[in-house]
C-alpha cells in the first residue's frame, strides 16, 4: 500500500512498533475511555444526595429512612461506574487481547472500541441517580408509602440500566469473543481487510454511545414514576405501567445502536466490498458515529414518558388520552434517530460513495 | 449472521433450512396447546389448580385489554393474550436450555408485521379507507412523508426492541458461562466447570425472567395502544 496520505503514514508509523506494545497502548487508551462513564453516576448520585439533604431538612424525624433510600438508590446508580471499572480492570490486569491471535491493528482497535462502548454508562448513571433522588424525596414526604415507592424506583432503574448492559455486551464481545478476528487478515500487516475490520470495531463501539440518551430518559421516567406513586398511591399500578411503556419506547435508539453494532461485528457487509479501503473503513466509522444521534431521542422520549407517567398518576381516568398524546409525540421524537439509522444502513449496505471513485 | 449467536440449522426439508428457531417454536406451540387442553378439560364452577391459574391469567389479560383499548374493543383480548403468552414463554425458553425463538429477527419481525397490518386494517375499517388515508396528511399535507416514516418506524422498533433485549441477554449469558468455565479450570486446575453451578442464576433471573416477561408485556401493550389509536 502506498503511503500517500496522512492516514496511511499514521498507520505505517503505528505498525513500526512491536505488536504487543501496540495492543498494550491501545488497552491503556481504552481503559481511560471506559472510565469516562463515571460522569454519569457522579451527576446522578449528586442529585440523589441533594434530594436526600432536602428531604431530611423537611422531615427530620425520618432522616434515617430517607438516608437509607438515598443510599440504596445511589448504589443502583453506581452500576455503570462499576461496569466501566470492571472493563478497565480487565484491560489492565487480565487483558485477553494481549495473547489473541490475529492482526495487531484489529486487536488494538477492538480494545479502543470496547472502551468507547462503555461511555454509554453516563446515561444510566444520570438517569438512575435522578430516580434515586425522586424516590428519596417521595419517601421523605410519605414515609409510610416506602415499599411502593422503592418498588417503582427499582423497577424504573432496572429498565434504565438496559442500554448500559448493551454497551457492556459489545465491550465484552470485542474483548473475549471477537468475531472480527475470525476473518483471515494476515497478522502484523496493514492489509485492506485488517483496516476495514479495525474500523468496524471502533464503529461498533462508537454506536453504543447512543445508550447515553435512553439511560438519561428512562431514568427521568423512573423518577417521575416514583414521584407519582408518592403523590397518588392508588394509581400505583397505572403509573408504573405507563412508566414502563414510555421507557420501552425511549429505549428504541439504544436498540437500533445495538443492531448496527452487531451488524458491524457479525454480519459486516463492508468486508466483501470492492473499492477503496479508506472509503470503506471511513464508512464503518461513519455508521457508528451516525448512531450517536440516538442520544437525543432517548432523552426526549424519556422526558415524554416521565411527564406522561406524572399526568396519569394525577388523573388516572384520562389514561387513554394521555398515553395517546405521549406515544404520538414520542414517535415524532424518534424521527431523527431513524434518519441516523437510515444513513448508517446506507453507509453499510448501499454505499453511494464507492460508485463515485 | 455468520457464526456468533445466530440460530443453528437443525435440518432441511426439500432444501429449505429449518433452524432451531422453528423447532423451538413448534415445541412451544405444542406445550401451549397441551396446556390449554389440560387446563380446560374438566372445568368446574369452583376452579381447581390448573384452571385456577388459567382463570387468573385470562382475567388479567381481559382487564389489561379493557384498560388500554376500552370496553368496546374487548374482542382483541384473545389475540393479545396469545401474543403475550407466546412471547413470554419464548423469551424464558433460555431457562430450559433452549434457544429463545425471539432471539431471531425472523420471529420478531413476523410478530411486528402482524401488529403493523392489524393497526392499518382496523384503522381503515373503523374510519373508512379514504378517511383513514387522509389522516396521514394531518395536521397539514407537508407532514405526509414524516407521518409515513413514523408508521414504518413502528414495526421496526417493535421488532428490534424484542430482538435486541433477548439476543443481548443470550450473548451475556453465554459469555458468563464460558468465563466461569475457564475461571474454574484456571483457578482450580480441573476440567469440571465448578463455578458454573449457581452463580449464573442471578443473570438468568434478570435477563430471562425480568427482561423476558417485561418485554412480552411491552410488546402486547404497545400493540394494543397502537391499534386503539388507529381505531378512534
Amino acid at each position: 500500500m502506498e503511503s500517500t496520505n496522512v492516514l496511511m503514514v499514521f498507520l505505517e508509523w503505528l505498525m513500526s512498533f512491536d505488536r504487543k506494545a501496540l495492543i498494550l497502548s491501545a488497552s491503556a487508551i481504552a481503559a481511560g475511555l471506559s472510565m469516562i462513564a463515571g460522569i454519569g453516576p457522579g451527576v446522578g448520585q449528586g442529585y440523589a444526595a441533594g434530594k436526600g439533604a432536602e428531604a431530611v431538612s423537611k422531615n427530620p424525624d425520618n432522616s434515617k429512612q430517607t438516608t437509607m433510600i438515598m443510599l440504596l438508590g445511589a448504589a443502583v446508580a453506581e452500576t455503570s461506574g462499576i461496569l466501566a471499572l470492571v472493563v478497565a480492570l480487565i484491560l489492565l490486569f487480565g487483558n485477553p487481547l494481549v495473547d489473541a491471535a490475529g492482526s495487531a491493528l484489529i486487536i488494538s482497535a477492538s480494545a479502543i472500541g470496547a472502551g468507547l462502548s462503555m461511555i454509554a454508562g453516563i446515561g444510566p448513571g444520570i438517569g438512575q441517580g435522578y430516580a434515586a433522588g425522586k424516590g428519596t424525596q417521595g419517601v421523605g414526604d410519605n414515609p409510610e408509602l416506602q415499599p411502593a415507592i422503592v418498588r417503582t424506583m427499582f423497577l424504573g432503574q432496572a429498565v434504565a440500566q438496559t442500554t448500559g448492559i448493551y454497551a457492556l455486551i459489545v465491550s465484552l464481545v470485542l474483548m473475549f469473543a471477537n468475531p472480527l478476528l475470525n476473518h483471515d487478515a494476515s497478522a502484523g500487516e496493514v492489509t485492506n481487510l485488517a483496516l476495514i475490520l479495525a474500523a468496524s470495531a471502533i464503529g461498533a463501539g462508537l454506536a453504543m454511545i447512543a445508550g447515553i440518551g435512553p439511560g438519561v430518559g428512562q431514568g427521568y421516567a423512573a423518577g417521575k414514576g416514583a414521584e407519582s406513586v408518592a403523590i397518588n398511591p392508588q394509581g400505583y399500578k397505572q403509573s408504573t405501567m405507563i412508566m414502563l411503556l414510555g421507557a420501552a419506547v425511549a429505549e428504541t435508539s439504544g436498540i437500533l445502536a445495538l443492531v448496527v453494532s452487531l451488524i458491524l461485528l457479525y454480519g459486516n457487509p463492508l468486508v466483501g466490498l470492492e473499492g477503496s479501503a479508506v472509503v470503506i473503513m471511513a464508512s464503518a466509522i461513519g455508521a457508528g458515529l451516525a448512531m450517536i444521534a440516538g442520544v437525543g431521542p432517548g432523552i426526549g422520549q424519556g422526558y415524554a414518558a416521565g411527564k406522561g407517567t406524572e399526568a396519569v398518576g394525577k388523573r388516572p381516568k384520562l389514561q387513554a388520552m394521555i398515553v395517546r398524546t405521549m406515544f404520538l409525540g414520542q414517535a415524532v421524537a424518534q424521527t431523527t434517530g431513524i434518519y441516523a439509522l437510515i444513513i448508517a444502513l446506507v453507509l453499510m449496505f448501499a454505499n453511494p460513495l464507492l460508485d463515485l471513485l | 449472521m455468520e457464526g456468533g449467536f445466530g440460530p443453528i440449522v437443525a435440518f432441511e426439508i426439500f432444501g429449505i433450512p429449518v433452524t432451531q428457531t422453528v423447532t423451538t417454536t413448534w415445541f412451544i406451540m405444542a406445550v401451549l396447546i397441551l396446556y390449554s387442553y389440560m387446563a380446560t378439560r374438566r372445568m368446574t364452577t369452583v376452579p381447581r389448580t390448573l384452571q385456577n391459574v388459567t382463570e387468573i391469567l385470562v382475567d388479567g389479560i381481559n382487564g389489561l385489554t379493557r384498560q388500554s383499548m376500552g370496553d368496546k374493543n374487548i374482542g382483541f383480548a384473545p389475540y393479545m393474550g396469545t401474543l403475550i403468552i407466546f412471547i413470554a414463554v419464548a423469551n424464558i425458553a433460555g431457562l430450559f436450555g433452549l434457544r429463545p425463538p425471539t432471539a431471531d429477527v425472523n420471529t420478531t419481525f413476523a410478530l411486528s408485521i402482524m401488529t403493523f397490518l392489524m393497526i392499518h386494517f382496523f384503522g381503515a375499517k373503523s374510519q373508512g379507507t379514504w378517511n383513514y388515508l387522509k389522516g396521514f396528511t394531518e395536521p397539514f399535507t407537508l407532514l405526509l412523508p414524516l407521518n409515513i416514516m413514523g408508521e414504518l418506524a413502528t414495526p421496526i422498533s417493535l421488532a428490534f426492541r424484542l430482538f435486541g433485549n433477548i439476543v443481548g441477554g443470550l450473548i451475556i449469558v453465554n459469555l458468563t458461562y464460558s468465563a466461569l468455565g475457564s475461571l474454574s479450570s484456571s483457578l482450580l486446575g480441573i476440567s469440571v466447570p465448578l463455578f458454573q453451578v449457581g452463580i449464573p442464576a442471578l443473570i438468568h433471573v434478570y435477563f430471562d425472567l425480568f427482561a423476558g416477561i417485561l418485554q412480552s408485556f411491552i410488546f402486547a401493550m404497545l400493540t394494543m395502544v397502537f391499534i386503539s389509536i388507529a381505531i378512534d
